[in-house]
């Protein structure tokens, strides 16, 4: 094979396999698909979240087909492609897509691999250019020596036969001489090529038994650069790890603590829930806790506006009684123990009112008797209407 | 620049070098297989079924499911104003079974408060459906709806059964439990409603899918 088409073939074969490359990756000139081609497109896409990572389309499963009428309902309406995948991202996160987006550090994964190759290619190029050694991609030195072997053999069959060539009248002696002297002119970089490839390895002419001085730092500078280098990537990459989990929290179920609820969170539950007759009488409670029974009577009140519970009606008959208001105190006491008959704090206030604010001890006597008749009365309060009784002339 | 970067382009611009720039290819090579590995390693690790839902914080969707045992529909987007606890289940998961008892427990208690259960059957026979009903107990409190054509599901984000979402009385999607619940989480978790607080995400066991 002449030397210029083999000079020839060496541009035009990585000429065409870089045109293919680019033709492969060249984007389409975009025909509009039609509805049931883009469902199919979309369905291949999403990942089916119920089918082992597998994508709408190709899962086999009864939900992977429902969701496939969802897309090609959501299709008919007229929604975009982004608008599609977004609905999905929307509910199940960036995992939903069978290509997750660079996000976060996971760039790092896709662009590391291409710079690597571009700083081994320039590594291997640089070494090339500069010692002339070697360096054979997809190929061997032993291989090259071959090659130029059979040349320059050849060449020395074509010097040979120039001779017959001569006798048999074909070329005269000037081309003679001339042919013989491009053969000779092809031949030489070849034999120059050829003992540069059989030069032993070990270069004798430079001994460098220990890598010392600026090969030493060079490689501890390397070693040093390469430590940083993958200390670097890991940081993203756990980084980048982290990013996802950063989502995942599992936070423990926080432990509601009626006891110290504080005036003002409970303010808001209640702001909240107004409707909520047992939350607003906590409240009433903590503002009696602390004192502050204007508040207290203001959420009371609120509650007997939505029903006449007990409690809070003994609890009004109560601060009645405190402020002096004993015919109201009254009327609520006694609602509260006819709406729930036998309720020991109504019992024990209204007793309180009828011996103390009324002066009647003996009407209060019922009322006491039914409250020690209660098994799980407070000792303390058992003890004060023990005595009450006693001095109420009751039997004790 | 300093003295070790000096050296570095010198030592670099000698022809020969006990270091081939191949070293360096090959050293590039094998951190990058240390990378993957520990991209992997970290991927394994983390369990998908634990991301945040991207539902939580976010208004509850419309979407209106058939009831499964009597005629009408339920739309949650009309239930503001409740405490919505919506649960996905089927006769053929195992945990739905485990925790069918919490969740009738629960929503009786909770009626009162103005919470209400939506138990979403999804992918299943509704003849099995009724049968499972028939032999754990329905609650008297709870919607029984079918997930017609997965809707709901979609809707909620589920990855497998049971799960269990929990809507505040604005409508707001705020927490979800991924595995069976038990009485005192869903309580719990109703409780933190009431007053305010923030739910998130818990997960409990694993979910099921069907094949």
């Amino acid at each position: 094979m002449p030397d210029a088409v083999r000079r020839f073939l060496r541009v035009l074969v990585p000429a065409v396999a870089v045109a293919i490359i680019i033709a492969g990756l060249w984007p389409q000139p975009s025909v509009a698909p039609s509805a049931a081609e883009r469902v199919d497109t979309l369905a291949s896409n999403i990942r089916c979240p119920f089918c082992g990572g597998e994508s709408i389309a190709d899962a086999p499963s009864q939900i992977a087909r429902d969701l496939e009428a969802i897309i090609a309902e959501q299709v008919a309406e007229g929604r975009t492609d982004d608008e599609v995948y977004a609905f999905f991202e929307a509910r199940y996160g960036e995992s939903a897509l069978m290509d997750p987006p660079l996000l976060g550090w996971g760039w790092v994964l896709w662009v590391g691999p291409l710079v690597l190759l571009a700083v081994g290619g320039y590594a291997i190029a640089r070494r090339r250019r500069r010692t002339g050694t070697p360096v054979v991609v997809g190929g061997s030195p032993l291989l090259e020596r071959r090659r130029i072997e059979d040349q320059l053999a050849q060449i020395a069959v074509d010097l040979g036969e120039l001779d017959g060539q001569v006798a048999a009248g074909e070329i005269d002696d000037a081309t003679r001489f001339d042919l013989a002297a491009a053969y000779e002119a092809e031949a030489a970089p070849l034999r120059d090529r050829l003992a540069v490839l059989e030069r032993p390895p070990a270069t004798t002419a430079d001994p460098s038994p220990t890598p010392t001085g600026p090969d030493r730092r060079r490689a501890l500078i390397g070693a040093g650069a390469m430590l940083a280098g993958v200390a670097v990537v890991s940081f993203a990459v756990v980084r980048m790890a982290d990013d996802g989990r950063d989502a995942i929290e599992v936070p423990t179920p926080p432990p509601i603590d009626f006891e110290n609820v504080t005036v003002d969170e409970l303010e808001n539950v209640v702001a909240r829930n107004p409707e909520i007759v047992g939350m607003r009488l906590a409240l009433a409670q903590l503002y009696m806790q602390e004192g502050d029974v204007s508040q207290a009577v203001v959420h009371f009140g609120e509650v007997l506006e939505r029903e006449r519970n007990p409690e809070a009606l003994a609890w009004l008959g109560y601060i009645s009684f405190q402020v002096g208001e004993l015919d109201s105190a009254r009327n609520y006491l006694t609602e509260a123990l006819t709406r729930q008959p036998n309720y020991p704090q109504a019992e024990w206030w209204l007793a309180n009112l009828l011996y103390y604010g009324y002066q009647e001890p003996a009407e209060a006597v019922p009322h006491l008797e039914t409250l020690l008749a209660a098994p799980d009365l407070p000792a303390d309060i058992r003890a004060e209407a023990e005595a009450m009784l006693e001095a109420a002339g009751g039997t004790g | 620049m300093n003295e070790s970067d000096v050296a570095a382009e010198q030592a670099a611009d000698e022809p020969s070098g006990s270091t081939s720039p191949l070293f360096w290819v090959a050293v590039a090579a094998a951190a990058a297989v240390v990378v993957v590995g520990v991209v992997f390693s970290q991927r394994f690790g983390s369990d998908p079924q634990l991301q945040a839902s991207p539902l939580i914080g976010q208004p509850v969707s419309s979407v209106a499911a058939p009831l499964l045992e009597i005629e009408g529909a339920v739309d949650l987007a009309d239930l503001e104003g409740e405490i919505v606890v919506v649960n996905f289940w089927a006769s053929w998961c195992f945990n739905c079974r485990v925790e069918h008892a919490a969740l009738v427990a629960a929503a009786a208690d909770y009626e009162e408060l103005g919470v209400t259960f939506v138990g979403v059957n999804h992918q299943d026979q509704r003849d099995n459906a009724i049968a499972f009903l028939d032999e754990l107990g329905r609650s008297p409190q709870t919607l029984y709806v079918d997930d017609a054509g997965s809707r709901l599901a979609l809707e909620f984000g589920i990855l497998g059964l049971p799960e269990t979402f929990f809507i505040d009385r604005d409508g707001t999607i705020v927490g979800k439990v991924t595995g069976p619940v038990s009485y005192e989480l869903v309580a719990d978790t109703i409780d933190a409603i009431v007053l305010g607080e923030d739910v998130g995400v818990f997960k409990t066991g694993e979910v099921e899918n069907r094949e």
